[in-house]
């Protein structure tokens, strides 16, 4: 996927990966990498960076916890209220954009494939 | 050797506040600790587990910026912020370090100025102007007995000039005056062709004399005898600004280089003429031959043998050239162990004017002539206002509160050629180092 593309909606993905659950980073990737079929291949350290702002931002809450399976804590990330109103608007936002940008790449789509077999 | 994961860590966290950098190197270990060891499962080495995993997270500098927020990661960042500092760094340096200190130092007459081939033997003092010294004002006393406290207040004229500013320089930028005295019979000499009298307008005791470059024909004083021109010494100066190696070499010098205070008298010299002139004038009474550029000038010298003052005479010879035609002198004559005193005083604000030069050939007008003349004049109106708002100037310094050497500084007494009479200079009193 196109990295610029990828910046664009990392907030969103996160904030969605976290909606349900605390999760702590490696297990958001893994998150994300399941629920995207892969799509969202970013460098792992990037994760973290983003994160951080999400928690500067107060939509992202972080503590550490003892691993269940032992081993180091981890820190653990979970959804604030306010990140979740944010989702909220984030998803409604998404939602706008990308019926706009179905509409618009399916007419083009179209009318490419109209003046296609007309010429042919 | 740091592992691969030390390096990442700590460049990834460099520059983040202590607490936080301590925060993220724990959650970056742990996701680094948590690869490297399912990488071990999978069956790659330590040192290549421990590899994958830092390629895994991707370049470390993207990363250290996003945490940081800011751009000072990038190399030119930082060579651009060195660069910045070190430029500002060598500006307030080349402002502040090296300024040359104010002071008045006494030059040797044989190492004056290049101006001095032009004017003959001189005396000068180099005088490092104060920042906000816009006008200088030069009174030269005359009178017996200095050194015992009984200076006649015979002559205070001032003399105002306009230096240039020095506004939009660096603070190390300093105005320096090189102040040099002449004999008035070689300033004569070399009379430039236009020139204009002096003019005073009497404040209190004081002459204010206006100043128009060179001043070769001084007008008589005769409404006030008691204030008259001390013409035997003629004067001149050249000013430039100096920098830094000039003012490296007088950092250290704390005898002739110490704050100048504005609107205070400050005794440049202590002249001894020695009497000789008055004399030689005394005995000859006929003719005194100063040589120009055109030729001899012929000047008849009439002065009073009691007092030795206020000697003046003009006579234009038949023949010279208009330049030199409407010659006059006006010379004071010096009785024996009279002392001169000169003073500059320097202020911010000033009055001036500038007197309409007289036309090469044009005869000398007459006082009342020539006052009213200016009277005409709104420029010469403005200025006499400017003189009635102008602060009384200070009294004058005594001598023994400044205090000069006993030895001349300079002894012209054996060597009067330039001169046109001898006598002896001398400089203040050096303060006691401690």
């Amino acid at each position: 996927m196109n990295a610029k593309l990828k910046a664009g909606t990392l907030d969103l993905i996160l904030l969605a990966v976290l909606e349900s659950q605390a999760l702590y980073g490696l297990e958001i990737l893994k998150e994300v990498n399941t629920r995207t079929q892969g799509s969202f291949d970013f460098k792992e350290g990037s994760l973290y960076p983003a994160l951080h702002r999400l928690v500067k931002a107060g939509w992202v809450h972080s503590h550490w916890q003892d691993s269940t399976v032992g081993g180091a804590p981890r820190k653990y990330y979970e959804l604030t209220d306010k990140g979740a109103k944010a989702l909220l608007e984030k998803k409604a936002e998404w939602s706008r954009f990308s019926s706009a940008l179905d509409a618009l790449v399916k007419l083009g789509l179209t009318q490419e494939g109209w003046i296609y077999g007309f010429t042919s | 050797m740091a592992s691969p994961l030390d390096n990442y860590i700590r460049k990834a966290t460099r520059g983040l506040p202590r607490d936080k950098r301590l925060d993220t190197a724990s959650e970056l270990r742990v996701h680094l600790n948590a690869r490297v060891q399912k990488l071990l499962l999978e069956g790659f080495s330590k040192e290549e587990a421990e590899y994958l995993a830092v390629e895994g997270m991707g370049p470390v500098e993207p990363l250290n910026r996003r945490f940081l927020g800011h751009v000072f990661t990038y190399r030119t960042g930082w060579v651009s912020l060195a660069a910045l500092v070190l430029g500002l760094g060598v500006l307030w340096a080349s402002q502040t370090l090296f300024v040359p200190p104010t002071g008045i130092e006494l030059v040797s007459t044989e190492s004056a100025l290049p101006i001095r081939e032009m004017l003959g033997k001189s005396a000068a003092v180099k005088i490092t102007l104060p920042r906000n010294a816009r006008f200088m004002h030069r009174v030269k006393k005359l009178g017996n007995e200095v050194k015992g406290e009984k200076l006649t207040d015979l002559f205070s004229g001032v003399d105002v000039t306009d230096l240039s500013s020095v506004d939009f320089l660096p603070d190390n930028f300093k105005v320096e005056v090189d102040f040099n005295l002449t004999a008035s019979v070689t300033q004569i000499a070399k009379c430039a062709e236009h020139s204009s009298p002096f003019y005073s307008s009497y404040r209190g005791n004081m002459a204010f004399t206006t100043y128009s470059g060179w001043d070769c024909i001084p007008m008589p004083q005769g409404h006030r005898p008691d204030i008259s021109n001390l013409s035997a010494f003629g004067w001149s100066f050249q000013e430039r600004r100096i920098f830094l190696r000039r003012g490296l070499s007088r950092v250290f010098d704390k005898v002739h280089y110490k704050p100048i205070e504005m609107n205070t008298w400050i005794p440049l010299f202590l002249y001894q003429p020695m009497g000789m002139l008055r004399n030689e004038y005394a005995a000859n009474e006929e003719t005194f031959r100063p040589e120009s550029p055109e030729g001899p000038i012929t000047e008849e010298l009439n002065m009073d043998p009691e007092t030795g003052l206020d000697a003046e005479t003009a006579l234009a010879p038949e023949g010279a050239p208009p330049s030199t035609r409407s010659g006059s002198l006006s010379a004071s004559m010096f009785p024996p162990k009279d002392w001169v005193v000169y003073y500059v005083m320097f202020t911010e604000d000033g009055c001036e004017f500038t007197p309409p030069k007289l036309a090469a050939g044009t005869p000398i007008p007459t006082e009342e002539e020539y006052e009213q003349f200016m009277e005409a004049s709104d420029e010469y109106k403005n200025y006499e206002k400017c003189l009635d708002d102008f602060p009384e100037p200070p009294p004058l310094p005594t001598i023994q509160d400044v205090g000069f050497s006993d030895d001349p500084l300079a002894d012209y007494s054996e060597d009067d050629s330039d001169w046109g009479f001898p006598l002896r200079l001398f400089e203040r009193r050096k303060p006691a180092m401690n």
